[in-house]
């Protein structure tokens, strides 16, 4: 039952449930209409509340799987694999309790993400460390020629490290994300999370498109500290009667800011409405969607095409062979 | 004196009546764009498909955040406000459908799958890890087959070499 096979079915369950639950939340609103007659809608609350489960066993089943053996494996020998990897990640959740958030989900998500990443680690480590006493090879030799001896398994770990980077961003921006509104005057600020965003100026120029471009200067602080200006701006395209609104954006690995022109009210000097957001981690989303292309890369190069002969000419070649040596050994 | 005892009591009463209608004039506080956003999110432009009012740039959804903000300073509850918007545009209105009638099934359906999905794959790995049974005539047929491959081959071998 927790043979590699069996886990292997698992998930591709769990990847097919995700399939039923978005397929079906996305054709009911037609599916209601024809029988009822009643538009409805299916936003995110329901996507996140019927999908977040199913995630979360898949996380598991990233940290579980790899240590899991073809055709056999009980509790005992999986407990005993994965036991320290466990505990070192239960230490990682309980620090994070008392510095960073008591989200009872959140703290579930970073256990999850650090066993797999506690996991991956060891199985690379573990091999690695075993290719360089077996084949007496430098540590960097031994990690590249372990992953190029079976790079659709490696490949695959490391797409599995990018999905948890992945996953911590999303955490971040689902559960830690703050966002506030306001009308402000020039020189004054609004605040959110510890940054401060202050109003200098608004103006109004012809954008190189025919736009009409309306940008505000903001000064950015946190705390005391001047982090620098922000420009966001709505641009108004005539012809099309369309606005588009590009965020002043500042992105670290600890949060991103967002500040939004809102054209709830024309900008003016008199006042312009600002919306903030604090997106926290969202950079991890990106940091991993390129190690995942990395992964796939590694995962689907091509390998060495091997020489192939049909077996009739297999014969003649080895006849051929035969001959050679003989006729080698004669001159001898 | 006595007039100007009667005169100063009329400018007490009128004074007090001024001060009832200014107290009573005095403006509730308006609610927050925080406060406007946190329903109007809650809701879906019943004009476009699928934009939340809190970021639909149409003057309609201007017009309906500012009734928004007009009821909540008229006291409105949040309840209230959405089943404001559902009676006067439809469920459409709601991120999610209430869960009534036909609408059961966007939450039935999908749980429902994943559990018989678990279940025919938790029989599939019990018959696929499921012993399988010797009986002793088969048994004895496959011991005689195999003896008489093994001989063969013993015979084989000592032919050639």
């Amino acid at each position: 039952m927790l043979s590699r096979e069996a886990l292997f079915l698992l998930n591709n369950l769990l990847f097919i449930s995700i399939l039923v639950v978005c397929f079906w939340g996305v054709v009911f609103p037609l599916v209601s209409q024809l029988f009822t007659g009643q538009t409805v809608t299916v936003g995110p609350p329901f996507y996140q509340a019927a999908t977040a489960p199913l995630f979360a066993v898949l996380m598991l089943l990233m940290g579980v799987a790899p240590l899991s053996a073809w055709g056999h494996s009980s509790l005992k020998t999986l407990g005993r694999a994965i036991w320290k990897s466990a505990v070192a990640a239960l230490i990682i959740t309980v620090i994070l309790f008392f510095t960073y958030t008591n989200n009872p989900i959140a703290l579930v998500g970073f256990f999850l993400v650090a066993l797999v990443l506690l996991v991956t680690l060891q199985e690379f480590g573990r091999a690695t460390f075993a290719r360089v006493r077996a084949q007496n090879e430098n540590i960097f030799v031994a990690f590249w020629r372990l992953v190029g001896r079976d790079r659709r398994r490696y490949g695959g770990y490391v797409i599995h490290i990018s999905m948890m980077l992945m996953a911590v961003g999303i955490l971040g921006i689902n559960l830690f994300q703050v966002q506030t509104q306001g009308t402000v005057s020039t020189n004054n600020s609004l605040s959110l999370s510890g940054y401060t965003v202050k109003y200098d100026s608004v103006a109004q120029f012809p954008g190189p498109d025919g736009q009409q471009v309306t940008r505000a200067i903001v000064s950015v602080y946190q705390g005391k500290n001047y982090l620098g200006d922000l420009y966001p701006r709505i641009d108004y395209y005539p012809t099309e009667q369309q606005n588009m609104t590009i965020p002043g954006q500042r992105s670290t690995l600890k949060d991103d800011l967002y500040i939004i022109l809102v054209d709830w009210q024309p900008a003016a000097a008199n006042g312009a409405t600002f919306k903030i957001f604090v997106n926290p981690l969202v950079n991890w989303l990106w940091i991993g969607a390129i190690i995942f292309l990395f992964g796939i890369i590694i995962a689907a190069w091509p390998d060495r095409e091997v020489e192939r002969i049909p077996a009739q000419m297999r014969s003649i070649h080895q006849a051929d062979k035969q001959t050679d040596s003989r006729q080698a050994s004669a001159a001898d | 004196m006595k007039k100007l005892f009667w005169l100063s009591i009329l400018a007490l009463i009128i004074a007090s009546l001024f001060t009832s209608i200014v107290l009573a004039q005095q403006p509730v506080p308006t609610p927050s764009d925080d406060e406007v956003n946190h329903i109007a999110h809650q809701l879906y432009c019943p004009v476009c498909a699928n934009t939340p009012l809190d970021v639909c740039p149409t003057d309609a959804c201007r017009q309906w955040r500012d009734l928004i903000r007009q009821q909540l300073a008229q006291g409105w509850t949040e309840d209230q406000i959405k089943q404001y918007f559902v009676q006067q545009y439809g469920v459409r209105v709601l991120a999610e459908p209430p869960q009534t009638g036909f609408n059961w099934l966007i939450y039935i359906l999908p749980p429902v799958i994943i559990l018989a999905g678990a279940f025919v794959l938790f029989r599939a790995l019990r018959m696929w890890t499921k012993p399988v049974p010797v009986s002793a005539a088969p048994g004895s047929n496959q011991d005689a087959l195999k003896d008489e491959y093994v001989a063969r081959l013993e015979e084989e071998l000592k032919k050639r070499y």
